[in-house]
């Protein structure tokens, strides 16, 4: 079986007459977009007539522009020292800079539309954007005059911009020092980082220990870095007229407050659940009292099974049948068609990630499976993604974009059908290793994101009135740690620079970087638990839902399957469902050290 | 006599009641000031506006003194820091008054005819006028406001950093095969050490401490540059360049006339390296760790009581006004003496017009450089005495101004020592002062040429360690010519003078040149008719805040847009080189 993915759908190669052909249209966009500005921004005769149009043609563009950075992207994530494919990217990102100016006449002239409720009544083209153009509408009260939103950008390039490069930068290069069969060794810090999934408590403790030394070093130009720009983002979400940072963000996640508030009280009720796993774990490793932080990623289980990616493919088939024949079929399909690229070679990128194309209809699939169980949730979780893709791209381009709150609906999802379908024929060691892996990952997106929010608003009120000094930050994320892990981490070793090495605190143009990601997995098991108690008529409201991601706001998204978000109860459903997981893995734990 | 300087006739603490009650008010005063901005017409609101600017600077000049010299020496002290920023924003806050006082003048035909009704306000007709033009250069209000607000997580924000790591920086010297890890200060000031052994690894020590930070400097750099492109550009200036001379009351043609003579100059400069190095014993010019090398037998120490004295005895020998306000200085704790981890390197004066005081601070390890140094520093604070009678909204001189009197100063301390000296403690001298005006001259020269480059390739792209590294060692190698040993120059200077890292203070070299160059010229003209300068001189430096630098220069009768006045000042500093080539029997 050939385990790289095909792009021929895209493009046969750089030297394609169609991608040559392609390219050049997309940079004479530029000049297209300023003569339609002029002919069609400039007065509002027939609004109707000028937004179809629009609509079409951006439609159209939009969907070029989106092929071309695909083929240059998927190239570039598997050769990375493929100049054409990053000069491609670089020609991309002209062209989309250079279409910022139509797209802000756009976005005053749309504002000056006396009555845009006729006009979606009187096109049915303009109805199927009412969404789009509507939030376009909405979000014209937060914008600064034309003159200030260039500033403010020519700033943020010598601003946030450059504070988050030089973040990247230095910490990316940064190295520490640990003792190796007796000799002082440099290495770089992922290796380092890399230490805490280490079998060997020693060599974890030691890992964490050059970590915390490391980071020192470089932890002045850190906190620079986040204090410049979080103070940019205090300036500007002022400036443009936004409660806060947290409302800012919520209103492009398109989330309500409240539903954020039943979710973080349900997680806050739930914390002592998660505390009972950490000590469970302290005490399987063999640990006298609460966890200390290096040991967090321990592995527990020794067991594993391998895959082959031939037995990957009818494992996921066999389950996902499960739950739908549509689903397993659409996941063969994937593995068929060669939308997969699978093993790890020199010059791709690490981790995993699914590129959905609306130009093609298509989805890649990027993965560095090296045949563990692991691997094959890791499957099932990107082809989530795709299946997402594939139910939300027969919409229009425009309504494709889904909020981050909901990015990991489907991914989560479909990880949870496979992973519950393995757990029930395991054995004793194999449901200890999986019940620990998904524990662990469910501690971190319920417990250490809790920590993260709870650090992010305590610095934004900080900053408020001054820079933070690296004490303070350090003080602040020792404070969050204790409110969110409590009794379940060992105070004596907690992780005060977790604020230096989260890429996501660093993003000025995404702040709270953290609760989506606790609500995609609660969302996603919260489906799991209605799927459960109605299978008959879950699979194709499950269908219209992820259709409607990229055309509605969350609460509305929730209602198609008749959940409510702002009540407390469904996200305690979800966390209950991590409650008995908790459940099984104390019986497996007692069980396995009343042996020992 | 005091080694560290006493701040609390500013305030006893940052918790004291005075400080808190002095931010409270700066604060209300700033909102005072936006609404009486806002009902700007008759001359009574431009009263008030200037009676409540009036409040508003002395109040914070008090407290950003006491925060800025605080932190300068401890580098450390959060109070300090969170107290600085918290000012930024404060005068941030007062943006929109500006904006609209500067729009307001705009609308006026003539200020001289607006103000006639008001004595009060004809003392401002200078600075009136000065902000009437600049209206062409201002943005909309919005666009006023929010660059003042993003330039404090910007480019200030990016100085911070840039003196943070500067300061904190330590480096490991290796002595005897011994490592030893200091201060970059304490390294840096080994560049004058007597043993040649010493002075070579202090320069290789601190150039290898540098690798440390360079990336986060050079992208600290990159961002202040880059953010006065931005501004400079919507502000419709030519340059930056041209932004500077405005702000700096300067014409371009008194730069042009400058610059033409100093370019003639060089190889006389040249001349004085070669000579220096054949004296070291280098036969391919001079190498950079070799630039501040003591050269004679006569490598005098001063204690700092004797620093004091000489330079008090020689201030003398002008006034007793000069001598006076320094022993004053040393006598009530205004000067900070020694170098220590966490205070910053280098040398300045604050001026506290409130108070009617100075502060100075100094690295003094004692050889005859710290001792000018400290000559030059006290010249600075004679210059604040002489403005203490000035309203404190016209006490802002512009920066070519700003090195005149340190640079008097320094040369009082010089001549009066060169002619009690011995021949050998003259060679010391001479040299200890033509080591100061390569530095003025050649390396400001050098410093002008990288800035000027840097902003054409900043335009570009933001430069990378390596860009800027080989920038500033082309630099050196245009202004210092053969004089300086080609491989062993200092590719790192653009890293650690602070002088690149202020947003507001573009193209801080010139007026360095300036400062000597028009402190020469003005020497000479104390020489010719000491009654007649003495008489004219406390008048210069009490308008300096309130004139045109062509017109400041007129008091003295000093044409600074003509080549030949700065060919006159540059030959006084040639005819020294003469002399110590001479002296030394060097061979060049």
């Amino acid at each position: 079986m050939k385990t790289s993915w095909n792009l021929d759908d895209l493009y046969l190669s750089f030297s394609d007459p169609s991608y040559i052909a392609d390219l050049e249209k997309a940079e004479s966009l530029k000049h297209k977009y300023t003569a339609f500005v002029s002919d069609h921004f400039s007065h509002h005769n027939d609004e109707i007539k000028t937004l179809e149009a629009y609509l079409t043609t951006y439609s159209e563009d939009l969907k070029l522009l989106r092929k071309l950075s695909a083929f240059g992207h998927l190239t570039f994530s598997t050769q990375s020292k493929s100049q054409e494919a990053l000069t491609l990217k670089s020609k991309v990102q002209k062209v989309s800079s250079d279409l910022t100016a139509s797209s802000v006449a756009f976005k005053h002239w749309l504002k000056d539309v006396q009555d845009l409720n006729a006009l979606i009544s009187a096109s049915e083209l303009i109805r199927e954007h009412a969404f789009y153009l509507s939030e376009i509408r909405n979000a014209m009260q937060y914008m600064l005059s034309p003159e200030e939103e260039i500033l403010a950008s020519k700033l943020a390039a010598t601003g946030s911009v450059a504070w988050e490069t030089i973040q990247s930068k230095a910490s990316s290069q940064l190295t520490g020092e640990v003792v190796q069969n007796g000799e002082v060794k440099e290495l770089p810090i992922m290796a380092i980082r890399n230490m805490a999934f280490n079998p060997d408590v020693n060599i974890r403790k030691a890992g964490y220990l050059s970590e915390l030394k490391a980071y020192e070093k470089h932890a002045e130009i850190s906190a620079a870095a986040l204090n410049g720009i979080k103070g940019e983002v205090l300036t500007l979400s002022a400036m443009r007229g936004f409660e806060s940072p947290l409302h800012e963000t919520l209103f492009n996640s398109r989330m309500n407050k409240d539903t954020l508030d039943a979710m973080i009280s349900a997680m806050e009720a739930y914390l002592p659940e998660f505390r009972r796993y950490l000590k469970l774990k302290s005490k399987l490793l063999g640990n006298t009292g609460a966890m200390p932080f290096y040991d967090l990623f321990a592995p527990v289980a020794s067991h594993d099974q391998d895959f082959t990616i031939e037995e990957a493919r009818s494992f996921i088939k066999t389950y996902f049948a499960d739950f739908s024949e549509e689903l397993s079929a659409f996941a063969d399909k994937c593995f068929e068609l060669k939308w997969i690229d699978f093993e790890p070679a020199e010059g791709k990128v690490g981790g995993a990630f699914c590129s959905n194309i609306p130009s093609i209809k298509q989805s890649r699939v990027l993965l560095n499976f090296t045949g563990k169980l692991k691997n094959v949730l890791t499957i099932a979780h990107e082809l989530g993604h795709a299946f997402h893709g594939d139910r939300i791209m027969h919409e229009s381009i425009l309504n494709t974009s889904y909020p981050m709150p909901l990015a990991e609906t489907a991914s989560i999802f479909c990880e949870t059908i496979v992973r519950n379908a393995v757990l029930k024929h395991a054995d004793e060691d194999m449901k200890l290793s999986i019940l620990e892996n998904s524990l662990q990952s469910a501690t971190q997106v319920v417990v250490d994101i809790l920590s993260r929010y709870y650090f992010e608003t305590a610095v934004f009120e900080t900053r408020k009135d001054h820079p933070l000094s690296v004490e303070e930050l350090n003080a602040l994320m020792v404070d969050a740690q204790k409110r969110a892990y409590g009794d379940g981490l060992d105070e004596q070793y907690l992780h005060p620079y977790m604020w230096l090495n989260k890429t996501h605190y660093y993003y000025a143009s995404r702040n709270f970087y953290n609760f989506p990601y606790a609500f995609g997995l609660l969302f996603a098991t919260g489906l799991y638990s209605t799927y459960l108690k109605d299978k008959a008529s879950f699979v194709d409201a499950y269908d219209e839902m992820l259709k409607a991601t990229g055309k509605m706001n969350v609460v509305d998204v929730c209602a198609l399957m008749n959940i409510d978000p702002t009540d407390k109860h469904f996200w305690i459903s979800s966390l209950q469902k991590i409650k008995e997981d908790v459940d099984q893995f104390e019986e497996v734990v007692n069980k396995k050290l009343s042996l020992l | 006599m005091h080694l560290t300087w006493s701040l609390k006739e500013l305030y006893e603490s940052f918790d004291s009641e005075s400080f808190k009650n002095d931010m409270a008010l700066l604060a209300s005063e700033i909102e005072t000031l936006n609404a009486i901005a806002d009902q700007l017409g008759t001359v009574t609101s431009v009263e008030d506006y200037f009676r409540t600017q009036e409040t508003i600077q002395k109040v914070a000049t008090k407290l950003y003194n006491f925060s800025s010299l605080t932190f300068s020496t401890d580098t450390s002290n959060q109070a300090a820091l969170q107290t600085q920023n918290k000012l930024q924003m404060l005068f941030s806050g007062a943006t929109p008054a500006r904006t609209k006082m500067t729009k307001f003048l705009s609308t006026l035909e003539s200020i001289e005819s607006f103000i006639e009704p008001s004595d009060f306000l004809k003392q401002f007709e200078f600075v009136l006028n000065e902000d009437k033009q600049f209206a062409s250069h201002m943005l909309s209000e919005k666009e006023e406001i929010l660059a003042s607000k993003l330039s404090i997580t910007g480019s200030n924000a990016w100085n911070t950093l840039q003196r943070k790591l500067t300061s904190t920086l330590k480096a490991t010297m290796i002595q005897n095969g011994e490592a030893k890890e200091l201060p970059i200060t304490v390294i840096r000031n080994l560049a004058s050490d007597a043993s040649a052994e010493v002075r070579k690894a202090a320069y290789e020590a601190e150039l290898e401490a540098y690798k440390k930070v360079d990336e986060a400097v050079a992208m600290s750099l990159n961002s202040i540059k880059g953010e006065v492109l931005t501004l400079s550009e919507l502000r419709g200036y030519p340059s930056p360049l041209h932004m500077t001379l405005e702000v700096s009351r300067m014409s371009e043609k008194t730069l042009d006339a400058m610059m033409t003579a100093i370019k003639k100059a060089i190889p006389g400069f040249q001349n004085y390296l070669r000579a220096k190095a054949n004296l070291l014993g280098h036969s391919n010019g001079l190498p950079f760790y070799d630039l501040f090398a003591p050269i004679g037998s006569a490598s005098k120490q001063f204690t700092y009581e004797e620093g004091c004295a000489f330079v008090v005895d020689n201030f003398r020998a002008f006034s007793d006004k000069l001598a006076d306000v320094a022993l004053k200085a040393m006598n009530e704790g205004w000067i900070d003496v020694e170098p220590r981890e966490g205070k910053v390197s280098g040398a300045f004066c604050a001026s506290v017009h409130p108070l009617g005081q100075f502060r100075v601070l100094l690295n003094y390890t004692g050889n005859l450089g710290d001792v000018t140094t400290m000559a030059h520093e006290l010249g600075h604070g004679y210059h604040a005495i002489c403005t203490n009678d000035e309203h404190i909204l016209n006490i802002d001189y512009p920066m070519p101004l700003a090195e005149t009197a340190s640079t008097f100063c320094e040369t009082i301390v010089n001549n009066a020592a060169l002619k009690i000296a011995s021949k050998e403690e003259s060679i010391t001298i001479l040299e200890n002062s033509l080591q100061d005006a390569t530095q003025v001259i050649c390396d400001i020269y050098s410093r002008f040429l990288f800035e000027s480059r840097l902003f054409e390739t900043r335009h570009d792209h933001p430069l990378s360690v390596e860009e800027l590294k080989n920038s500033m060692l082309q630099a050196q190698k245009d202004a210092y010519g053969n004089g300086l040993d080609h491989d062993k120059l200092h590719p790192y200077m653009w890293l650690i003078k602070p002088h690149y890292y202020s947003a507001g203070l573009n193209f801080y070299n010139f007026p360095y040149a300036f400062g000597l160059l028009f402190a020469k010229g003005l020497y000479a003209k104390y020489i010719e008719n000491p009654e007649f300068f003495k008489a004219k001189y406390d008048d210069l430096l009490a308008a300096s805040g309130k004139l045109s630098i062509v017109d400041v220069c007129k008091i003295m009768n000093i044409d600074v847009e003509a080549t030949d006045f700065w060919e006159a000042s540059l030959a006084i500093i040639h005819a020294d080189i003469e002399k110590f080539i001479e002296l030394t029997g060097a061979k060049i």
